[in-house]
């Protein structure tokens, strides 16, 4: 099987379609999942459980201890939800004695000098920054003496839980053995891509694999779980979603046509189901391979840019940036969700060694990809202002910038450069000793070739009429 | 050992249906097979705390029969730094069905978590007596402070009373492991020995240059020893290791996730205990201990050592070879980086270096100068070469730091300061501060400030400058000053010309021994 997890679309809607549906056909008991890229997922939970006519108080335990609690539905024939609870007061020795304010608690003290133990009953009176209890008739700190001091509470607190547990009181209308669906939203749960790529520089191929990760940080296990991922940000109450750019980074270095891939964009958001039922502990992270792309064709680039108009007393390096497109002609082709990439590339004695990683953002098929891997040691750029016209030279004057391009590798390069940071939105590019393009309303770019072990100096006036 | 090591074949490595587990087992009935140890190790190390290693190892798988469950193959000793998701097995069988990480270690953490609802013995030692008293208990919660229930039902948290108590443990819970493990789980089939790479990148290990740069008695040449220093600080070591260290700025994320599970620390989570110690207890649960800081750069100490090694040793050091955009040292030789251990390895000898030894002046910024404040500076002493075969040297020079000695023909050289340099690709020059010397000085003022008032609001302010430069040396020597800019800045009517140099004004100035010259000029600028 070449591609265990299938990826299907899933329209907005049917998404948040749970809650009164599908009734009718009972569902198998057993746990399912769908996971979403922003730290939530959404459980459902169908068990059989015996229940008596009239009114009773269900216990789950083993609840995801971060579980949105207004998002809580449970479902049954016959079933009517009264009242739901979620007590995530954790047991531990703070909280039992803040519980204790009011009641009597014993205390047994050790004199460190013989060994006598005295016990006493006091009374908690105030839990708060220490405690303060009323022995007999008078008060006193707990432990302000730093004499050794235990204190015995009669029993645990009953609504003090080592779990978290969510209660729901329901009424149901016959007795027996009922099968119910409990659906909740989670946080805790996340997946994301990791991508494995090993790059042949002299073929200008990458070998790409993609992972599935999940992670559970909700505070309990599920097993045996049917699990479905989400690609795609929700909105979760956010508000508008904000633009996806990255600073600092060459981008568009290509415009690629959509080749068209096999996933049909129905939807807005892509569904990953996992093969079979699988455990999700605790603390555990869990691999599933969904991607394996044994050609890609990646060209890699070299990247600058300056923000605004300065010398710079070192050479810099330049960006080494790896350029390919999401297309079935270029060898990939699928929606890639997001996550990181970790690059590869083997030495002279043929061993992978690690160049690099980059996050990855949700592909979309027909969109171009930069991954920016690393920064290159041999091809430097550095800038000199060389003049600019005296006072405000942004207004009405102007500035002329030189780069020297080196390059100490033996081959003949190329490196992509912008200039960034105009000061003002009207301005010009003049006298420059090559040719370049305007990008926007704030980058012009140009495309210089440095010869093998040699230099090539950029000069440019940027005028402001 | 080289022949051991194979090329990586990725795409064998994820053919067919790879489901991977990482970071905990679930307990099943099944067949274990462990490997205890590598055969043979491979170490990249990065400079950003970073490795890549790659361990090689002969497994034998039993023969399976129909029915049987998923064989357990257990990787015991996997470095503690261990990224979790960047692992890759290669060479086992097509049937390997999945791959968990386990990074439940054993420790006081998850010894107490993980025996929730478990009985234990309670120890405590009565601190007037000394007397023993052991009491049964149930652990009712753990994790942020732990509260244990007595048979009676009487209920106490743990070290929170003051007494010297502790837990004694019936077990240890099954999947806690003593070494941080990975394992895999194989369909059983044929069975058979196979040899097994497994890689994965770590932190905890890093690597920087230090240089030594020593000065010729007639300071026109400088000699340049580089060493290679690996700092491991995990509590793994790497044995016998085939090891290489990669000079270059890596794009890393910094959000990798194996770090946290496993490591949190046993807190007591008490009741505020008086006034006595107000926020001791005071312990946000859930939080736990995160990896160990960077290492701190190499100190002149430690590099001073190195003198006298270079001294004496003349053996062969790394090779470098290119590799992608990044340079790579290979340490010619296997070598072992023990946990917690600094290593260094000489990669760069040049004896004569054509240097040039330069005398700095940085004239500050004139607008924010009041011209009541004359400065009285002390140069800067720059030696400065070029990184080519025809000055001596032609190497790419990976950043680091630069001790800076002086060879005044006697056994001991001297020191004369410490600088640092970033990477340093062939034909670019370098640039070395020794240190500064009252031997050469410069008196620089302002002689006149004028403020004028333009139209439209705007002022531009003239500065006449005047820098004595004097050269109490006994030999001629040549200076170079630097006047600070901000962007208004231009510069007019220097009694001498100008370049920029490395992107600053910069005048030249040959002062003959014992001599001074003075240079002036006027900066303008408008507001």
């Amino acid at each position: 099987m070449r591609y265990p997890v299938r990826a299907t679309v899933l329209a907005a809607t049917a998404l948040w379609a749970f809650g009164a549906g599908g009734a009718g056909a009972e569902p198998a008991p057993g746990l399912s999942m769908t996971i979403y890229n922003d730290n939530m997922a959404l459980i459902d939970d169908v068990r059989v459980m015996p229940v008596t006519a009239g009114r009773l108080r269900l216990e789950f335990k083993d609840v995801s201890a971060q579980i949105i609690p207004q998002t809580v539905s449970l479902t049954g024939p016959g079933i009517t939800v009264i009242e739901q609870n979620f007590d995530y007061d954790l047991l531990t020795p703070t909280k039992m004695l803040e519980k204790a304010v009011g009641q009597t608690v014993k205390l047994i003290r050790t004199n460190p000098g013989n060994g006598a133990e005295t016990t006493v009953t006091a009374k908690v009176l105030s839990v708060n920054d220490g405690a303060v209890l009323q022995v007999g008739d008078h008060i006193e700190v707990l432990r302000d003496d730093g004499l050794p001091t235990r204190i015995i509470f009669d029993k645990v607190p009953d609504n003090l839980r080592a779990r978290p547990t969510l209660s729901v009181t329901v009424a149901s209308d016959t007795p027996g053995s009922k099968t119910l669906g409990l659906r909740y939203l989670s946080r805790g749960l996340a997946w994301k891509a990791d991508y494995v790529g090993l790059y042949d520089e002299t073929q200008k191929r990458l070998n790409l694999q993609g992972w599935i990760t999940l992670s559970n940080n909700s505070g309990i296990n599920y097993q045996n779980v049917r699990t479905q991922l989400v690609a795609g940000s929700l909105n979760m109450g956010g508000g508008y979603p904000q633009p996806r750019g990255r600073s600092g980074q060459a981008s568009g270095l290509t415009e690629y046509d959509d080749n068209g891939g096999d996933e049909e964009r129905i939807g807005d958001y892509y569904l990953y189901n996992l093969p079979e039922r699988t455990t999700i502990a605790h603390s555990q992270q869990k691999q599933v391979n969904f991607l394996n792309a044994s050609s890609v064709a990646a060209q890699k680039i070299y990247a600058a840019s300056a923000s605004g108009f300065n010398s710079q007393q070192n050479a810099q390096n330049t960006s080494v940036v790896l350029d390919l497109a999401n297309s079935k002609a270029g060898g990939l082709g699928m929606a890639l969700p997001a996550g990181a990439v970790r690059l590869y590339a083997n030495d002279q004695q043929g061993r992978a060694q690690f160049l690099g990683e980059d996050r990855v953002d949700h592909t979309p098929v027909g969109s171009g990809i930069q991954w920016t891997v690393g920064q290159a040691f041999d091809v430097t750029t550095q800038s000199t202002v060389v003049d600019q016209t005296q006072g405000d030279w942004w207004r009405g004057g102007s500035v002329k910038m030189r780069y020297a391009f080196r390059n100490a590798r033996p081959e003949n390069v190329e490196v992509v450069f912008d200039q960034q940071g105009m000061r003002d939105v009207d301005w010009k590019i003049a006298e420059t000793s090559h040719k370049g393009e305007k990008l926007n309303a704030d980058t012009y770019r140009w495309t210089i070739a440095i010869p093998a072990k040699g230099e090539t100096i950029l000069e440019f006036r940027v005028k402001y009429p | 050992m080289t022949g051991q090591f194979r090329k990586l074949r990725w795409s064998r490595i994820f053919k067919g249906v790879v489901v991977g587990q990482l970071l905990v087992s679930v307990a099943l009935a099944q067949q274990v097979v462990v490997s205890d140890k590598p055969d043979a190790i491979a170490v990249t190390v990065y400079n950003d705390d970073l490795a890549l290693i790659r361990e090689t190892r002969t497994i034998t798988l039993p023969p399976g029969a129909d029915g049987d469950g998923p064989i357990s193959l257990q990787f015991r000793g996997v470095s503690d730094g261990m990224i979790a998701v960047s692992a890759i097995i290669e060479g086992l069988p097509d049937s390997v069905v999945e791959r968990n990480y386990d990074y439940n270690l054993l420790t006081p953490y998850s010894l107490v978590t993980r025996s929730i609802g478990k009985g234990v013995t309670l120890v405590r030692r009565n601190p007037g007596t000394g007397v023993e008293t052991r009491r049964r208990a149930i652990i009712r919660a753990a994790g942020n402070g732990t509260i244990l229930e007595f048979e009676n039902g009487e209920t106490e948290a743990l070290k929170c009373s003051g007494l010297p108590e502790g837990l004694v443990f019936d077990e240890i819970p099954t999947d806690l492991n003593s070494d941080p493990t990975l394992s895999v789980k194989v369909a059983p089939g044929a069975g058979g020995q196979y040899t097994v790479t497994l890689s994965y990148l770590a932190m905890g290990v890093t690597w920087a240059a230090d240089y030594v740069a020593t000065v010729s008695p007639m300071g026109d040449k400088i000699a340049l020893t580089g060493w290679i220093t690996i700092k491991n600080q995990n509590d793994g070591g790497f044995a016998d290791a085939e090891t290489a260290v990669i000079s270059g700025d890596l794009n890393r994320l910094f959000e990798d996730d194996n770090i946290g599970y496993g490591f949190r620390s046993l807190i007591s989570n008490c009741w505020m205990i008086g006034r006595r110690w107000p926020h001791a207890e005071e312990i946000i649960p859930g939080a736990y201990d995160v990896a160990a800081p960077a290492p701190p750069a190499p100190t002149a100490a430690m590099a001073q050592d190195i003198i006298v090694t270079a001294m004496k040793r003349s053996e062969a050091a790394a090779v470098q070879e290119e590799f992608f955009d990044y340079k790579l040292y290979r340490v010619p030789w296997p070598t072992t980086v023990a946990a917690q251990q600094t290593k260094q390895v000489r990669f760069l000898d040049k004896a004569a270096i054509k240097t040039e030894r330069r005398y700095q002046f940085i004239i500050p910024d004139p607008d924010s100068w009041s011209e009541q404040e004359d400065q009285y500076l002390n140069a800067a002493v720059l030696l400065r070469f070029m990184n080519t075969e025809k000055a001596g040297i032609g190497m790419a020079l990976p950043g680091g730091q630069v001790v800076i000695v002086e060879d005044r023909g006697t056994d001991t050289p001297i020191r004369l300061g410490q600088d640092s340099i970033i990477n340093k690709a062939v034909d670019l020059p370098v640039e070395l501060v020794a240190g500064t010397t009252p031997d050469v000085q410069a008196e620089a003022r302002i002689v006149r400030k004028d403020e004028k008032y333009l139209s439209g609001h705007r002022t531009r302010i003239t500065s006449w400058l005047s820098h004595r430069l004097i050269n109490y040396k006994s030999v001629p020597i040549t200076i170079e000053v630097v006047q600070f800019e901000n962007e208004r800045l231009t510069i007019k009517k220097a009694s001498q010309s100008w370049t920029r140099r490395d992107g600053r004004i910069t005048w030249t100035v040959t002062v003959p021994a014992h001599s001074e010259k003075t240079i002036t000029y006027q900066s303008i600028s408008e507001y």
